[in-house]
């Protein structure tokens, strides 16, 4: 019994279908996109001799059965992050379930080790998020004091998204939220450094542009998969709204206040 | 007809402009938890996206031209890099077209909206919807390119 025999029992069949299912799970939640979601699920029943396998993957759920629907499966998948490394990680499981000689056990306890690796530590990410906040200003046209308080600014937000990750704040508020912070920070900073914000505000605000979506949605739009383009799409464009109304709640009053104007 | 010579500091501000959309690249595929190993090439992809773009724009390109133009090759370089290190190629693709995307195109249509600038919305969403295409339609154009050589494991 691993797993590997040419017709599987009953049992046996039940165990491969949920393993396949939570691998599609963790890469679904992990950002990779529909299409290699649905080829991975797909390479991996074909490769535990799982039969008349079929499955139809959505942006947030997957749908499938197996064995002319002797078994199906639905899961829900409303939460998406970006591990980019885990998605890897599955990935290169189902290479090596193709390429044969992973057992059932092997390949369960192999996806529970992907599933677990971390996202990287506290201090790395409050390291990345000023350098790229830095390296956008600059990119966009900043000076270099401009981009200097964007690196202020993202060593801000960057803990502010840390902070909100920890207490389950999300959403809508935490991107209009975490917007305000970065044009109030820019707009201060940059008054002290006597330079424009605008550069900065755009160079720091690249942390919260739905660059994801986004890329996500034109892939998906590539494959065929509609739908799922069509979610991602919305998905990018409540989040780019979100950014625009904390940005402009604080350049509204910041005007209000002083009389200037900022783009 | 645009001068078909840069001059000196024009080379040297894409050179710079390389390495800091190599280095922007690189933060953000930190924060979006890239393995280790494949940190350096996600970087390079960046890069070359960016460099490719910026040299485009100087030479008097449309920014949806540029954006075209550069998503090719990065594209292909995602491409070669996922054969060669065994990786999906979302992960290359993903950090390195990050400066390419319109962030601040869909930003500015958004703000220019809920500010009441029509118009300026109007152009902003157009112009960011262009370069969607464009990036899109280089995407497909790669991603559909069969590659004998080292054909991907699909």
């Amino acid at each position: 019994m691993n797993g590997r025999e040419l017709y599987p029992d009953e049992q046996q069949r039940q165990r491969i279908m949920d393993f396949i299912m939570a691998a599609g799970q963790t890469l679904l939640e992990n950002g990779a996109e529909v299409f290699r979601v649905q080829q991975t699920m797909e390479i991996m029943a074909r490769s535990f001799h799982l039969r008349e396998f079929h499955v139809y993957v959505l942006t947030n759920g997957i749908f499938a059965s197996a064995g002319t629907a002797e078994i199906s499966e639905v899961r829900n998948v409303p939460t998406r992050t970006t591990h980019l490394g885990r998605v890897a990680a599955v990935n290169q499981l189902s290479r090596q379930i193709a390429a044969g000689g992973v057992t059932i056990d092997e390949a369960e306890s192999r996806l529970v080790q992907a599933k677990g690796i971390p996202f990287p530590k506290d201090r790395v990410q409050l390291a990345a998020g000023p350098s790229g906040a830095f390296c956008f200003a600059l990119i966009f046209g900043g000076t270099l004091r401009s981009a200097l308080a964007a690196a202020v600014a993202g060593l801000a937000a960057s803990a502010y998204l840390l902070f909100c990750g920890r207490h389950g704040v999300g959403g809508g508020f935490k991107t209009i939220s975490t917007a305000s912070l970065i044009t109030l920070i820019c707009i201060l900073s940059c008054h002290l450094l006597r330079t424009e914000a605008s550069h900065a505000i755009i160079g720091t605000l690249m942390i919260l542009t739905p660059g994801i979506a986004f890329t996500m949605g034109i892939r998906d739009f590539v494959q065929g998969d509609y739908l799922s383009g069509t979610i991602r799409m919305i998905d990018a464009l409540l989040i780019a709204a979100s950014i625009a109304i904390g940005t402009g709640l604080v350049l509204g009053a910041y005007s209000m206040l002083t009389g200037v104007v900022l783009a | 007809m645009t001068q078909l010579l840069l001059t000196s500091e024009q080379i040297g501000q894409l050179v710079a402009q390389f390495f800091i959309a190599g280095a922007g690249t690189l933060s953000f595929a930190i924060l979006f938890a890239c393995p280790k190993r494949t940190l350096p090439y996600c970087g390079l992809v960046g890069a070359v996206g960016w460099f490719v773009y910026e040299t485009a724009i100087l030479f008097g390109l449309e920014a949806f031209a540029a954006s075209l133009l550069a998503v090719i090759p990065l594209t292909l370089l995602a491409r070669i890099f996922a054969v060669a290190l065994k990786t999906p190629v979302t992960i290359f693709l993903l950090t390195g077209i990050f400066p390419l995307v319109p962030g601040a195109g869909i930003y500015y249509a958004a703000y220019y909206f809920i500010q009441g600038s029509n118009e300026l919305a109007l152009a902003n969403g157009i112009s960011t919807f262009k370069i969607a295409v464009a990036l899109a339609v280089g995407i497909a154009l790669v991603l559909g390119l069969p590659m004998p050589h080292f054909t991907p494991r699909k």
